[in-house]
């Protein structure tokens, strides 16, 4: 199976990171896994049958058009971070120390995520969520200082808990489908008896109790409120990489757990779980913008952004059919934009060495390259048109108009608002102000701006022309989780 | 099978009433080991998911991982005295209405059945009571008391279940369970390092920048 290939892969390629003076050696191991694993998802992805899913492995892992997307997506967002990995080492010497426990922990890391979203059954989906996040712990303080221990300390905690209580929302979600039926069987994880089963989840108040765990867990993990207090500590206080590598590629395995959740098990026949998902967003979209409004580090206010983000994607999939093609939407865009952002941020970082806003001025100027890239991936990240992600807000927003939830929308629009000035008011002069250090491309290199013109394109891709393939592909994945045809 | 669950929730109370971490651990040990006698006599000992699931919990998280915490703890020459949760009356009341109200739960979802009541009751306990040290403390070492107290609670509730899993997945619930003991033990050691340089982590010498 080629899919299978892009997971295992990288466990390969850890193994050439042993040995005597093994440093280049590790690097040329990062990137060519990265790439060769982003071009066979690729390949997998254009050569995709609508309507046609493969089991494999003993049927616990699954090629359908969710892993399938969700893999060339981390794959993608992988390969910027391995090139960027690569252009970091290049300029600075300081960056080769420890370099294989770097890409070791990076490529297990990767493999772990790849395996979570091929995987066919919901246990082994979190056994595999819960040991991407062991692995990548100890990257969060890579060549970092004791606030960055503290910090992956706390990610680690939190992970624990949200992973814990996902697991609990497993275990009351069997008993009340043993209780249900006759025989006392309970509830078999693997995806294709659960698509088999019947519509039913199961006694009341188990299920309820269950979903209700299952969602506050996995909210936790994407940072919603309001276990969301680990989210801005690590990724600010993680190496650029590593906050790429949480914020887009863990965030979307977790996402695609969540979307498994609803393609499986119908979340919304309980009212009480649709409640729980609007609330949970509504906290994390109010939580964040009061953190924008006064946020002065700009790492720290993407961090932020990403739990409105998390927000929004809890409120539209609240929402229901009529909002899940613009949740599918936004869920890759908001990985791209993440994935832009924050390696601009490192670009920015390292060539300044700071992370306050107020110290930044006119960066399309002095960095010309990054400087464009901060403007694009902030305009993306504001919902701007013509980006995928301002198509799939304003798909969300239409479902609450359709549904007649007038009161959430005026309170979304509110909200939304409050971020886009706060956001703008902090980084628009960062950009276009009157610039304080002199004009250089020193530290922006091809490594860097590869990535980030794809990302970008995708971006714009996903807004303007999506190809009809691809946009049947995303249907597909609309209607999985519940949305019309 | 009811005195199983006495006993855990004596583990449970013993761990917030002695001020000491060995008997914290040692507290665990039994949760774990209960928790496995509760499977014991529930099931049959027949696939070898349930012969997987008990030797991770009466040999594994009853027995050593308890000896080798307790081990390494001691080489980090930590004080012998440690609160779970803060010695007050107010704290040890809140835990108590925690367990009362854990115990209101499961005789509301099993009205008519005292035993699965008793069990959920007691599961839910060790959940909450886990949460509750986790919040309570600012400490690595009670926080990491707290989490596998909240773990332990977990397991007791699904041990409750009458589920068949895949062997795959169960050795997989085994490695990442010791792969997290591995974490623990290197946290231990950082923050070690950390407390007894008063706040200074010899790494934040090195470097407080990005570098990849």
């Amino acid at each position: 199976m080629i899919v299978m290939t892009c997971a295992l892969l990288p466990l390969l390629g850890i193994l050439l990171t042993f040995g005597k003076r093994s440093a280049r050696r590790s690097l040329i191991a990062l990137i060519s896994t990265a790439v060769v694993s982003f071009l066979l998802s690729a390949i997998t992805l254009g050569r995709w049958e609508l309507g046609h899913a493969l089991q494999f492995g003993g049927n616990l892992f699954v090629s359908d058009p969710l892993s399938r997307v969700f893999l060339a997506l981390i794959s993608a967002v992988f390969t910027g971070v391995a090139l960027y990995v690569y252009n970091r080492a290049l300029t600075n010497p300081f960056a080769l120390r420890n370099i294989q426990r770097f890409v070791r922990s990076t490529l297990l890391f990767f493999a772990l995520s790849a395996l979570a979203t091929l995987s066919s059954h919901l246990f082994l989906m979190w056994i595999f969520l819960e040991a991407s996040t062991l692995s990548i712990t100890p990257l969060i303080y890579h060549q970092k200082g004791a606030a960055s221990v503290r910090a992956a300390w706390k990610y680690l905690q939190f992970s624990m808990v949200g992973l814990g209580l996902v697991f609990l929302g497993f275990v009351f979600l069997a008993h009340s489908t043993s209780m249900h039926t006759n025989s006392g069987e309970a509830i078999s994880y693997f995806f294709h008896d659960l698509a088999a089963r019947p519509g039913n989840l199961g006694e009341q108040p188990w299920r309820d109790l269950g979903l209700a765990l299952i969602f506050l867990g996995f909210g936790t993990k994407l940072g919603l409120a309001p276990m969301y207090t680990w989210l801005p500590e690590t990724y600010d206080l993680s190496p650029p990489s590593v906050t790429v590598l949480l914020s887009s590629i863990q965030f979307n395995a977790v996402v695609l757990a969540v979307f498994r959740i609803f393609q499986y098990l119908d979340p919304l026949q309980s009212p009480f779980v649709r409640y729980e998902l609007i609330s949970l967003g509504f906290a994390s979209i109010l939580v964040s913008a009061l953190h924008i409004v006064v946020a002065k580090n700009y790492k720290r206010l993407i961090a932020y952004a990403s739990i409105n983000h998390a927000g929004v994607i809890a409120v539209g999939l609240g929402m229901g059919k009529a909002a899940a093609y613009g949740v599918t939407l936004y869920v890759i865009s908001n990985a791209l934009v993440k994935a832009v952002l924050f390696l601009t941020c490192g670009n920015i970082k390292a060539r300044y060495h700071t992370k306050t806003i107020s110290n930044l001025h006119g960066l399309i100027k002095t960095m010309p390259f990054s400087g464009w890239f901060f403007m694009i991936g902030i305009f993306a990240l504001l919902g701007f048109a013509p980006f995928g992600s301002f198509f799939g807000e304003l798909l969300v927003m239409k479902s609450m108009i359709d549904g007649q939830h007038f009161a959430i929308f005026t309170l979304f629009c509110l909200l939304m608002t409050v971020v886009f000035v706060a956001t703008g008011r902090a980084t628009f002069p960062m950009i276009w102000g009157e610039p304080s250090h002199e004009v250089s491309l020193r530290g922006e290199s091809i490594y860097t701006l590869l990535p980030n013109l794809f990302y970008i394109f995708l971006l714009l891709s996903l807004g303007i022309y999506l190809p009809s393939g691809a946009d049947a592909l995303l249907q597909e994945i609309a209607k999985s989780i519940g949305g019309r045809p | 099978m009811t005195y199983l669950f006495v006993g855990y929730v004596l583990a449970l109370l013993v761990s917030l009433f002695f001020a000491s971490w060995r008997v914290a651990f040692w507290a665990l040990a039994a949760e774990f080991f209960i928790a496995g006698l509760i499977l014991l006599r529930g099931e049959t000992i027949e696939s070898w998911s349930i012969r997987i699931q008990m030797f991770d919990l009466l040999i594994l998280r009853a027995i050593v991982v308890p000896l080798l915490l307790i081990g390494a703890l001691k080489k980090l020459k930590l004080a012998r005295e440690f609160d779970t949760v803060p010695a007050n009356l107010v704290i040890w009341l809140f835990a108590l209405v925690l367990m009362i109200g854990s115990y209101w739960l499961g005789k509301k979802l099993f009205p008519n059945d005292l035993r699965e009541a008793f069990h959920i009751g007691t599961s839910v306990s060790g959940v909450l009571l886990g949460l509750f040290i986790l919040s309570n403390q600012n400490r690595i070492l009670g926080q990491v008391i707290g989490l596998l107290t909240f773990e332990a609670g977990i397991l007791l509730t699904e041990v409750m279940g009458h589920h068949n899993e895949l062997w795959e997945l169960q050795v997989g619930l085994t490695l990442i369970f010791l792969w997290t003991i591995l974490l623990f033990f290197e946290f231990l050691n950082k923050f070690s390092k950390v407390d007894t340089e008063q706040g200074i982590d010899p790494a934040a010498i090195l470097v407080e920048r990005d570098v990849l």
